[in-house]
């Protein structure tokens, strides 16, 4: 399996660092002021270009479209392998009303999010998305997606898409309806 | 809807009545019909055995899920209960009670929430305890071992992620919830004897905690097990009669241990790959990857040749080794996209697998790999495979 690099690495690292130097509650605030925050990180002075490049240069193996790799395009933003769905869990928001960017109406945008490092073969660049889901109503059901490009499992939930991700939202409504994928800084 | 006229509410009243008298003809009169009227009765499911399974729907994060009853000998449905959003699904007591914690909405997905923890008698299929939980479960796509029953079925314990890591303990003896116990950056929940439970740190060693009924509680860190690169899935197999854990990694690497009230003891990890089959790029994949015979040690693990990154998609295939000495056994063929796979643990087992896209569950004899029964129209998604782990 690829090792993860740059900016993936260092939020690792810093959110294990984290964990084993810190009280627990110290440590919830912190990861919680990372997960909220989002949409900061692209300040940090980090390198970005991360397992997804690697992860994309990898083959298809064959057989079947799911196990076959990702291959992202740039041209429909609808469908489960357009460039910003790399990790993306559940239903994506443009088919539900919103759009890549906005909620469907009457749904709630959660501040928390999970990241991904996603390339772009339109501009041939890597960007940084932070999902957010849209909470308040029943899933969608419509353009349901999954996508593992560079997913990590729960122990690190800032890279896993299973976790239903409305910390947060208005009425602390945890109920997941879609999710929308805004770029949140540009990784090469 | 309650809008009617006063009019239109005495035709039904009529209607109503004209029905009610024919069915009570008909319970009076039999011999008018000249057929004896047959017994109509509510259905008791056979006592659970080695092979019950219990199939969990949760639908693709949908607001109510279902728990499908099979009898896995026949792939026959034997019944059904409901469940909320993302329900853990429990089996205790050798397969004479289920437990599921559930969270629901009084608005349907939004409003006031509840978590409660329903149990029920796996016969009768009737709800015997309620009991009402904080409102803190972790939701998320579910993960079996997020919630568990403690080794001597007493206590239910579950996972907190927000506001803050902790593990609710629950008495089951007196049906009431006792504490949240707090926890660092954890996850996942394996109990051992003498009232402890360890769980899985984001530093790759296991906490374990010891509780008392009052929920006090004392914590050690394992050493670290697993290095940071190797990323150990979200479904490991452990077996709360044995305290065996076997972990696998997005690779095919083996990480197991033996998790005792005195400590974790862990063993050599192995991979169930040859070189040459890494380079023809096996890997495992699925939700459910892997299962254990544990009287054998024979591990299953759910496996396809799939590309880099492609760990929860369905496979074909499952790889049996010899979980003392990583030796390969044999190696079965689905002939199916399988999410989730789980073995029986009697003499004669059977290995259950999962296809949610199918929505149906296909059963094999887990010795021969021949293809033994098959039960379709499983709900919307289903991805969850619960059978008891010990029965009489």
């Amino acid at each position: 399996m690829t090792k993860k690099l740059g900016f993936d690495a260092a939020i690792e690292k810093l959110t294990r660092r984290t964990a084993n130097k810190t009280g627990r509650r110290s440590f919830v605030g912190k990861l919680g002021g990372f997960l909220v925050g989002a949409t900061i990180l692209p300040l940090l002075p980090v390198d970005r270009r991360g397992r997804l490049s690697e992860a994309h240069a990898a083959s298809a193996s064959g057989g079947d479209v799911l196990r076959a790799g990702w291959t992202p395009q740039d041209q429909d933003p609808q469908a489960c392998d357009y460039w910003r769905h790399c990790s993306i869990d559940g239903n994506v928001c443009d088919c539900c009303g919103g759009t890549l960017t906005s909620c469907p109406p009457g749904t709630s945008l959660s501040p928390s999010s999970w990241v991904a490092s996603c390339y772009n073969p339109g501009d041939q660049q890597t960007y940084l998305i932070a999902y957010r889901d849209c909470c308040g109503k029943q899933t969608c059901g419509s353009c349901a997606c999954l996508n593992t490009e560079g997913e990590l499992p729960v122990y690190r939930p800032e890279f896993s898409n299973d976790i239903v991700w409305c910390f947060g939202a208005e009425n602390d409504d945890m109920t997941y309806h879609c999710t929308i994928s805004p770029v949140v800084g540009k990784a090469s | 809807m309650t809008i009617f006229n006063f009019k239109s509410k005495l035709g039904q009243q009529a209607l109503a009545g004209s029905i009610a008298a024919a069915a009570l003809m008909a319970t009076t009169y039999p011999a008018l019909a000249d057929i004896a009227i047959e017994a109509q009765t509510i259905e008791v499911a056979p006592a659970s055995d080695a092979k019950r399974v219990y199939v969990t729907d949760p639908g693709h994060f949908q607001m109510t899920s279902q728990v499908f009853t099979i009898d896995g000998k026949t792939s026959k449905m034997l019944g059904m209960v409901d469940a909320g959003k993302l329900p853990h699904v429990m089996v205790g007591d050798k397969g004479k009670f289920l437990a599921v914690a559930n969270t629901w909405y009084d608005r349907i997905a939004r409003g006031n929430r509840d978590d409660y923890i329903e149990v029920f008698d796996t016969s009768t299929h009737e709800v015997t305890a309620d009991i009402d939980i904080p409102e803190g479960r972790f939701l998320t796509g579910v993960f079996p071992h997020m919630a568990t029953l403690s080794t001597d079925d007493k206590h239910m314990l579950f996972q907190q992620f927000s506001p803050v890591p902790a593990v609710g303990l629950v008495d089951l003896e007196n049906n009431k919830f006792v504490k949240m116990i707090d926890t660092p950056d954890c996850y996942h929940l394996f109990p051992a004897p003498e009232q402890n439970v360890y769980m899985h740190c984001r530093d790759g060693s296991l906490l374990q905690i010891s509780y008392d009924a009052e929920g006090n509680a004392e914590q050690k860190h394992s050493k670290v097990f697993h290095a940071e690169d190797e990323y150990l899935s979200n479904m490991p197999y452990y077996s709360d009669v044995t305290n065996h854990l076997v972990w696998p990694d997005y690779e095919g690497q083996i990480f197991q241990a033996e998790l005792t009230a005195s400590g974790a003891k862990f063993k050599k990890p192995f991979e169930v790959f040859t070189d040459e089959e890494k380079a023809a790029k096996w890997r495992p994949g699925g939700w459910q990857l892997i299962t254990v015979h544990d009287k054998t040690n024979e591990l299953y693990l759910l496996a396809d040749q799939r590309a880099e990154w492609t760990h929860k998609s369905p496979s074909r295939y499952v790889f049996v080794v010899d979980g003392n000495t990583g030796k390969r056994l044999r190696r079965i063929e689905l002939k199916h996209e399988i999410d989730s796979i789980a073995v029986s643990q009697d003499d004669q087992p059977y290995l259950f697998a999962l296809s949610a896209g199918d929505r149906a569950m296909y059963t094999f004899d887990a010795k021969t790999g021949k293809k033994v029964g098959e039960i379709g129209s499983l709900g919307r998604y289903p991805h969850i495979l619960t059978l008891p782990q010990d029965s009489e």
